[in-house]
C-alpha cells in the first residue's frame, strides 16, 4: 500500500508541476466582498494554491449584500457569513475594506497591478418606472428601503413619511414581500432582531395599517417564493387579501406547470378562502393584486406628496403562462395611498468608462465571465448576470468564474507577461491619496462592539450606521 | 505559499515524502484525539493519478493546520472534524457515498444519528458550497438525490418547510431531499446519493 502511494505521489508531482506552477505568485483581486465575492474567492483558494488574493470593498465592512440586504428577520440566511469569515481567516485572501474602486483607485490601476481582475460588486441603483409623479416626496425605492432598515449608511437619512395609512409596493418578488413583512410585524418582534435602532424607532410610529402589494401580472407570474408568502399568511395581528378573479383559468394551468410553481400557485388560491376570523384581533391587513400597471402616481392638490396610484387593467393572453402577452384592456383605476415603494429590480453601474457595458439591461458585457475586450477582467454575480436570483445562484455564479480564471491562467491566456506588483502598489497609492483602509480583524474588533452593543438592546447586534464611526472602532479597537 | 515543484530525480520527490510522513506521525502524537490527521492518512492511501488536487489540499491544511487548531472554536466546520468526542467511537458508524455533479465519488463512515450534512462536514467530503445556511432550511445546497427503493424508505416525509426550499433547488426531482434534513440510520448502510449542480433561480419556474 506504502509503495503504491509513493510511487502515486511521485508521478502526480512530475505530470502536474507544469500547469499548477503558471499559477505560482500569480496576483488576482476581486472587487466586492459579497457573496459573489466571496465564492469566486473560495474557488480560487481550493484549486490555485500559490495564488495571491486581495478583496478590495468600498465600505469598511464586508459581505455585500447579505449584511444589507437579506432581511432583519431572515437570520439564519445570513450563517453564510461564518463561511466568508473562514475564508477571509485562511490567510489565503486578504481583506481590504473602505476603498472604493473608481475614486480612490482606478480599473486601471488594478490592472496595472494584479494578473486577474475580478468585477463583483453587484448592483447598487434602481430601475425606473419612468411615469409621472415618481419624483414626489414619499415615492421611495424598494433597494433604499432596505438599506435603510438594514442600517446601510448612505441611506441612515432616507427621507419618507410612514404616518399614512395605506403604502403601496409595487413590484411583487421577496424584496417587496419582506418590506411589506416588516412594515407590519409587530414591534415587539421586530425588537429581537439586528434591524437598525433608527428604524425600529420610526417603525414603532409607523400608522400604516395596510399594504397593497401591486403586480402587473397574474398569481402564475409571480416572482417571490413560497417561503415568504407562507410567512406574510402567518403574520401576526394581519389579516390580507388575495384578488384572483381568473380562478378557473389559473386551475387549468396548474397542471402543466413545475411543482414549485403548482406549489405556490396552490398555496394562494387557498388562501384566498380561508376565513380571517382565526387570526385574533388583526389590526392591519396586506393585500395581492394583480393585472394593474402603474401608470401615474397621483399627487395632491395643496401639497408636494402622493394621494395615490393611477394604474390601467391588463389582461393576460396566450398559451405560454410563463410568457403571457400582457394586454392594456384600457380600464383605470386609482389605488388611494399615501406612500409608495417601487420594487421592480437593481441595476449595476459601470465602474469606468472603458468598462463595456449594456446600459439597458445594467450589466458587463460578458461572456462566461470574461469581460468583452478586457484582457484578464472577470466579472462574477449580479453584475455579470443581473440582479436575480438568491445566495445560491451567486454561490454557483461564483464557483464557475472562479473555474474559468483557473483554465486561463494554466493555459497561459492570461497572467503572462512582466511580473505585477500586487497589493504593494495599490497600497502604497492609498496611503498617498489618505486612503484608511480597514483589515479583516480591525473588523472583526467593529464587528465585537456591534454584539456588545447589542447586548444592551437584547439584539443579536446594534449596527453603526456611520462609516467616520466603522473606522474609528474598528482602527481603535473601542469605542 | 509555494507550489509543490518536482523534481527532474524521482530520488528527491522520495526523499520529500518520507520526510512529509514523518512530520505527519509525529503531528498525530501530539494531537491524539485529533482524527482528522487520521482521515488524511486514509486519503493518502487511496490517492491516484486524477485526485491530485486532493494532495494540494492536502499541503494546504498542513501548513495551516496550526492556524486551524488555534481558531478550532471559532471556525464551526473544522471543529467539528477535529473535537470529536471519545464517544465517537462508540457510536454506530455505517458508510455513505455521495457522488458530485463531476462524477466523484466520495465513500465517508458518518455516525448514526447525525444528518448528511453532518456527514459531508465531518468527513470534510468536497462538496463545494455545500450547506452553506449550516442546516438551518434556509437555502438548498444541500440538495440530494437518492435512489428510488432508498427514498421509498426514507422514515419521514418531508416537511412543507424542506418542501418549500427544495422547490428553489436546481435539478429538483422527484427522488429529491435536502441533507441536513435527514437523519441517519444503520439500515442506511452503504447508501449512496448524488449531488447535483447548484444553479437555481427560482423565477424561472
Amino acid at each position: 500500500m506504502w509503495s503504491r502511494t509513493i510511487k502515486n505521489v511521485c508521478t502526480v508531482c512530475s505530470i502536474r508541476t507544469v500547469n499548477f506552477s503558471n499559477l505560482a505568485n500569480k496576483k488576482v483581486c476581486i472587487v466586492g466582498s459579497g457573496p459573489a465575492g466571496f465564492y469566486t474567492a473560495q474557488h480560487l483558494i481550493k484549486n490555485g494554491p500559490a495564488l495571491e488574493i486581495d478583496m478590495f470593498e468600498k465600505l469598511p465592512v464586508p459581505f455585500g449584500l447579505v449584511r444589507y440586504g437579506v432581511a432583519p428577520d431572515h437570520p439564519d440566511v445570513k450563517n453564510v457569513i461564518n463561511t466568508f469569515t473562514s475564508i477571509a481567516k485562511s490567510g489565503r485572501l486578504q481583506f481590504i475594506g473602505n476603498v472604493t474602486i473608481g475614486k480612490d483607485v482606478t480599473l486601471n490601476d488594478l490592472r496595472s497591478a494584479y494578473d486577474v481582475v475580478v468585477l463583483a460588486y453587484g448592483a447598487a441603483q434602481d430601475r425606473w418606472l419612468g411615469i409621472p409623479g415618481e419624483n414626489l416626496d414619499n415615492v421611495v425605492s424598494a433597494r433604499k428601503f432596505v438599506g435603510w432598515y438594514n442600517g446601510l449608511p448612505e441611506e441612515s437619512n432616507l427621507k419618507f413619511n410612514l404616518d399614512v395609512e395605506t403604502a403601496v409596493i409595487i413590484g411583487q418578488g421577496n424584496v417587496a414581500l419582506d418590506i411589506a413583512r416588516i412594515l407590519l410585524t409587530p414591534i415587539d418582534l421586530l425588537k429581537k432582531t439586528d434591524i437598525a435602532q433608527h428604524a425600529l424607532e420610526a417603525l414603532s410610529r409607523s400608522k400604516i395599517k395596510n399594504v397593497k402589494i401591486v403586480g402587473r401580472r397574474g398569481p402564475l407570474q409571480v416572482a417571490f417564493t413560497i417561503k415568504e408568502l407562507r410567512e406574510m399568511i402567518k403574520l401576526p395581528e394581519n389579516c390580507y387579501r388575495i384578488h384572483i378573479d381568473n380562478r378557473e383559468y389559473i386551475e387549468a394551468c396548474l397542471p402543466k406547470t413545475s411543482r414549485p410553481r403548482k406549489r405556490i400557485t396552490e398555496l394562494m388560491l387557498q388562501s384566498v378562502n380561508l376565513k380571517q376570523s382565526e387570526k385574533k384581533d388583526p389590526s392591519k391587513e396586506w393585500e395581492l393584486i394583480f393585472n394593474r400597471n402603474p401608470i401615474e402616481i397621483i399627487k395632491n392638490p395643496n401639497e408636494n406628496k402622493v394621494e395615490g396610484l393611477m394604474v390601467g387593467i391588463n389582461r393576460l393572453t396566450g398559451n405560454d403562462w410563463e410568457n403571457p402577452k400582457i394586454e392594456d384592456t384600457g380600464l383605470r383605476e386609482t389605488i388611494p395611498c399615501g406612500m409608495i415603494l417601487k420594487s421592480i429590480g437593481y441595476k449595476s453601474l459601470p465602474l469606468s468608462d472603458e468598462l463595456p457595458f449594456d446600459h439597458a439591461k445594467g450589466i458587463i458585457r460578458q461572456t462566461e465571465g470574461r469581460v468583452e475586450g478586457m484582457q484578464g477582467v472577470f466579472c462574477s454575480g449580479w453584475v455579470a448576470s443581473g440582479p436575480v436570483g438568491v445566495i445560491a445562484s451567486t454561490m454557483q455564479s461564483g464557483h464557475d468564474v472562479g473555474k474559468r480564471i483557473i483554465d486561463d491562467l494554466k493555459n497561459g491566456i492570461v497572467g503572462t507577461g512582466t511580473k505585477k506588483p500586487g497589493r504593494d502598489a495599490i497600497l502604497s497609492q492609498l496611503t498617498a491619496r489618505g486612503v484608511e483602509p480597514v483589515t479583516f480583524v480591525e473588523w472583526e474588533a467593529l464587528d465585537n462592539e456591534e454584539r456588545e452593543r447589542g447586548k444592551f438592546q437584547k439584539k443579536p447586534r446594534e449596527k453603526i450606521v456611520d462609516v467616520r464611526e466603522m473606522i474609528d472602532i474598528a482602527k481603535k479597537g473601542q469605542s | 505559499m509555494s507550489v509543490w515543484t518536482a523534481d527532474e530525480n524521482d530520488n528527491n520527490n522520495f526523499h520529500r515524502v518520507i520526510f512529509f510522513l514523518l512530520l505527519l506521525l509525529c503531528l498525530r502524537f501530539v494531537c491524539l484525539n485529533c482524527n482528522f490527521l487520521v482521515k488524511m492518512l486514509r486519503a493518502l492511501s487511496r490517492l491516484n493519478v486524477t485526485s491530485q488536487r486532493s494532495l494540494f489540499m492536502l499541503k494546504n491544511k498542513e501548513s495551516n493546520l496550526h492556524h486551524s487548531l488555534q481558531s478550532v472554536v471559532r471556525h464551526e466546520e473544522l471543529s467539528r472534524s477535529f473535537c470529536q468526542s471519545q464517544t465517537t467511537l462508540q457510536k454506530k458508524m455505517i458508510s455513505v457515498t455521495f457522488i458530485s455533479r463531476d462524477g466523484d465519488s466520495m465513500k465517508v463512515n458518518a455516525k448514526v444519528g447525525d444528518t448528511f450534512l453532518d456527514a459531508a462536514i465531518n468527513n470534510d467530503v468536497d462538496l463545494e458550497g455545500f450547506g452553506a445556511c449550516e442546516g438551518t432550511l434556509s437555502c438548498s445546497t444541500c440538495h440530494i438525490i437518492f435512489k428510488q427503493e432508498d427514498f421509498d424508505k426514507l422514515p419521514d416525509k418531508p416537511s412543507d418547510e424542506e418542501m418549500d426550499m427544495l422547490d428553489l433547488a436546481y435539478g429538483l426531482c422527484d427522488t429529491s431531499r435536502l441533507g441536513c434534513q435527514i437523519t441517519l440510520t444503520e439500515s442506511m448502510d452503504g447508501i449512496v446519493v448524488t449531488v447535483p449542480a447548484q444553479v437555481a433561480d427560482a423565477r424561472n419556474r
